[in-house]
């Protein structure tokens, strides 16, 4: 059962792409678009948003990878584990909790390592690997989205953004322990 | 908030990398400017009587008693005593001394230098001394303080080494990884366009074929309460659709460009080109919590099977952390300092000319 939700999510991802890049094109030319022309002048703006993004972006890379080289990541987590073990959050996962708001590679690092560390079916991995599924890259998402269309006044979108990501990640805990006993 | 945490980040990132390096100076844990004995074997016959010998390669051997009380001679660092931890690094150490290291002896102006060859994973303090004063070839440059030749077997000397000088260490780091991330920001921008492009180029074909307006009119009445500042026949609510059924369907480097597109179109509607509307937030908050039904792709590279088991508890947790999103989103959108820095508020004085629907 398991193996054959695999095989059909493979087929999946592997179809899905291909078919949305035909029947739009395919739609348009139904309803009389130039659809190369309608192509181009859209396309132009992938290059705008990518220089326009170059900012934010900098600002973010820069301040969190800083936060992580100076080992005040790790310093946070010494501080953080004794009370987050105290309501059940293994200490194991905290790396993984407090990384993935953060940096995305460096939280699939961390579900990387903890994979090596435990084996794939441990409930530690399973916590983190959930963790990882669960939330988006908060501040990365906020740099490009926001960043595209030069918003620099954010209002409550990092507070919210955080509230759902800390709530994830405690859940990500409940239900993994109770999903797999 | 952005604010405080931006700069908090940075902030703090200086401040205990400075900390950890004042630290470092008050314990002394470099030793720097005091010698540690070792032993060197290979020298070539007449070595000593030379005046000006050319390079020579010969082996060191240190020995990790020596290496212990010289980095840890109070057993303040973790390093000796009698505790399960310092019995395994002590156990390292002697794995990791009990072969001679290859070096390079050299005279220089400066007076003799030992160049030493040294494998990965070096033990504490050493690595980071190695990180700090490595030289071009990666060899560990270390200096003679005294020079005790084997009469008896002339191919032996007793010699003390010092080390390069080390400090800032952690400083160091932190500067090289600040500017190495502004250039890796840019590499990726870079990287995204293509993609971004092609997203977007396709949109604007669904857009212009009027894809996008039978999508609105499909998903107007579930989305439509969570953004009342959109019009209704706006295509907004139609890319925010295509975003986030990109992100159900696990599509990664579909659903960015996507969501930048519907940002774009909410983009549009805003009266103040700077400033996050509350369609934005929701937007940007449906997105960090955006609902999976599929697992992630790059955690199926990961995991491979493993990852599918999770489909169900990660389902799970979106749903609920989509809820708390949506929550989140409106429930702070109503508090006042929020509320008083809405663009779209009515008699705003910062509304700018366009920004009208």
């Amino acid at each position: 059962m398991i193996e054959d939700i695999r095989i059909y999510q493979s087929y999946f991802s592997a179809v899905v792409i291909p078919l949305i890049v035909i029947a739009i094109p395919l739609y348009g030319m139904f309803k009389r678009v130039s659809v190369y022309e309608s192509f181009v002048e859209g396309a132009k703006e992938g290059f705008k948003v990518g220089v326009m993004i170059i900012p934010y972006l900098v600002a973010i890379f820069v301040a969190i990878n800083m936060f992580r080289a100076s080992g005040a990541m790790t310093a946070m987590e010494d501080f953080l584990r004794p009370a987050l073990t105290m309501i059940g959050f293994p200490p194991e996962v905290l790396p993984m909790a407090i990384m993935r708001p953060l940096t995305g590679g460096g939280s699939a690092g961390v579900v990387a390592d903890l994979a090596q560390e435990h084996g794939m079916s441990s409930i530690i991995t399973r916590m983190a690997a959930t963790m990882f599924g669960s939330t988006e890259t908060t501040f990365y998402i906020l740099a490009v989205y926001f960043g595209a269309v030069n918003i620099k006044k954010t209002r409550h979108a990092l507070p919210a953004g955080l509230i759902a990501d800390v709530l994830a990640i405690f859940l990500s805990v409940y239900i993994v322990r109770l999903w797999f006993g | 908030m952005l604010n405080y945490i931006w700069a908090g980040l940075i902030i703090i990132s200086v401040v205990f990398a400075l900390w950890q390096d004042g630290t470092d100076f008050k314990d002394h844990r470099f030793r720097n400017g005091e010698a540690l004995t070792v032993q060197i074997d290979g020298l070539p016959p007449g070595y000593a009587d030379q005046l000006d010998p050319d390079p020579v390669d010969v082996t060191v051997k240190i020995d990790p008693t020596d290496y212990l009380s010289f980095f840890d001679p109070t057993g303040t660092q973790g390093l000796a005593g009698d505790s399960e931890e310092s019995a395994n690094v002590q156990a390292e150490l002697q794995a990791f001394f009990s072969q001679p290291l290859p070096a390079t002896l050299l005279t220089t102006a400066g007076g003799r230098e030992l160049q030493l060859a040294v494998p990965d994973a070096l033990p504490a303090p050493l690595d980071v001394i190695y990180d700090a004063t490595k030289n071009d070839n990666d060899l560990l440059p270390t200096y003679m303080d005294g020079w005790i030749q084997n009469d008896a077997h002339p191919s032996q000397a007793t010699a003390s080494i010092k080390f390069g000088h080390t400090g800032f260490v952690n400083v160091k780091v932190v500067t090289e990884t600040m500017f190495k991330q502004a250039g890796n920001a840019v590499t990726f921008a870079i990287g995204l366009m293509g993609v971004i492009a092609l997203w977007m180029g396709l949109m604007k074909i669904a857009e212009d074929a009027g894809l996008i307006a039978v999508f609105v009119k499909i998903v107007r009445p579930v989305l439509g309460p969570l953004f009342p500042q959109i019009p209704k026949d706006h295509p907004a609510l139609g890319l925010i659709a295509v975003n986030l059924a990109a992100n159900m369907l696990a599509l990664g480097n579909a659903a960015t460009p996507l969501g930048i597109k519907a940002m774009e179109s909410l983009q549009e509607l805003n009266k103040e080109k700077d400033t996050a509307t509350d369609s934005m937030v929701m937007l940007l908050a449906m997105n960090t919590a955006s609902v999976q039904l599929l697992p992630p792709v790059t955690l199926i590279a990961i995991m491979g099977l493993a990852a599918t088991e999770l489909f169900i508890p990660i389902f799970l947790v979106t749903l609920v952390s989509l809820g708390v999103a949506i929550t989140s989103a409106k429930l702070l959108g109503k508090m006042k300092t929020f509320k008083k820095t809405d663009p779209m508020r009515p008699n705003n004085p910062n509304a700018q000319k366009g920004g009208d629907a």
